[in-house]
């Protein structure tokens, strides 16, 4: 047998790691081969000299276990759990709160700005009185002017009289 | 933790808390330090006790555990040496081998001994000791045959 392999297996089995089936056969191969038996008493040798070297002397007894520590452990766990738990229905509330502000101060900040725009109109309309200077062909006031004539133009009355039937046009308003 | 959790985990602290205070005693040097490492060993076990049903070997997992601790409470004391292995002086003193082996196995590196120790004194399989290490089984069995090798010369 291989020296490397045959170290490998004696060491394993000085050290009590060796199979039992493994161990018979080494036994056997070992009572066959006496330079290996030398070898292997070596190791066993050592190992045992080691195991008695690593013996410690009785300790004094095991302490008390610990029942109490682990019983308010537990308690400071669920008292966390606890708190998470309220932390983080309050984080939603929170963030729910402020997008719900968010989004409706936005909506009337848009709105304020709308009447600003509409709150503008009089005096563009008052400048477009009949009789008074016509404005320039690409002026703002000329634009405006068309769209209202095109959008007054193409409004239609709606006849909707009854519950059951489609609402109908019903002329010009 | 229910009831049941607890029971368990006593039951553990009966059968592997002797061999934890000892591995422990090693690690801390003195007794009191060790009981304290040993109760914390525990109570690190409380907190995860839903790894137990996962670990390969309970003994490996509290080993690991108690590593851990052993290993945090020397940072905090800012300890960079091992503290000398607790070798019984008597032995050695009775039969020169034994001076030599003492010799032998203090000259040990670190990794080296702290292996061997878990399988000579604390009796873990290979992978138990590759559990509590954190290192491949074959690491293991590599620094056992290399400790017990420098072992073997110094007897020879």
């Amino acid at each position: 047998m291989n020296t490397e392999t045959l170290d490998r297996l004696l060491m394993d089995r000085a050290l009590g790691a060796l199979p039992l089936d493994s161990d018979a056969l080494l036994t056997a191969y070992l009572d066959h081969d006496s330079a290996s038996t030398a070898r292997a008493r070596e190791f066993d040798a050592a190992a045992t000299a080691a195991r008695r070297l690593f013996q410690q002397p009785a300790s004094a007894g095991l302490p008390a276990f610990p029942a109490l520590r682990i019983h308010k452990l537990e308690q400071a766990r669920q008292r966390l759990r606890v708190l998470r738990h309220v932390a983080g229905l309050a984080a939603a509330l929170v963030v729910g709160l402020g997008l719900g502000i968010g989004l409706s101060s936005g909506r009337g900040q848009r709105a304020a700005e709308l009447v600003a725009t509409v709150s503008h109109e009089p005096r563009w309309v008052s400048a477009a009185s009949p009789g008074g200077p016509q404005p320039g062909f690409w002026s703002t006031q000329r634009l405006y002017n068309d769209a209202r004539e095109v959008r007054r133009s193409e409004s239609v009355r709606v006849i909707w009289d009854s519950a059951v039937s489609l609402p109908k046009p019903g002329g010009e308003s | 933790m229910n009831h049941e959790a607890l029971t368990r985990l006593e039951t553990l602290y009966r059968d592997v808390g002797p061999d934890l205070l000892s591995y422990l005693r090693r690690a801390a040097g003195d007794l009191h330090t060790a009981e304290d490492l040993l109760h914390e060993t525990f109570l690190q076990a409380a907190r995860r006790m839903e790894r137990l049903s996962q670990a390969v070997s309970v003994r490996a997992w509290l080993y690991a555990i108690a590593r851990n601790v052993a290993a945090t409470a020397y940072r905090r004391k800012r300890g960079t040496e091992r503290l000398p292995a607790e070798l019984p002086a008597a032995a050695a003193a009775d039969d020169p081998r034994m001076a030599r082996m003492r010799e032998a196995v203090a000259s040990l590196p670190e990794t080296l001994r702290e292996t061997l120790e878990l399988r000579l004194r604390d009796e873990l399989s290979y992978e138990e000791i590759a559990d509590v290490l954190q290192i491949p089984v074959g690491t293991v069995r590599s620094r056992l045959h290399h400790a017990l090798q420098r072992l073997r010369a110094a007897l020879v």
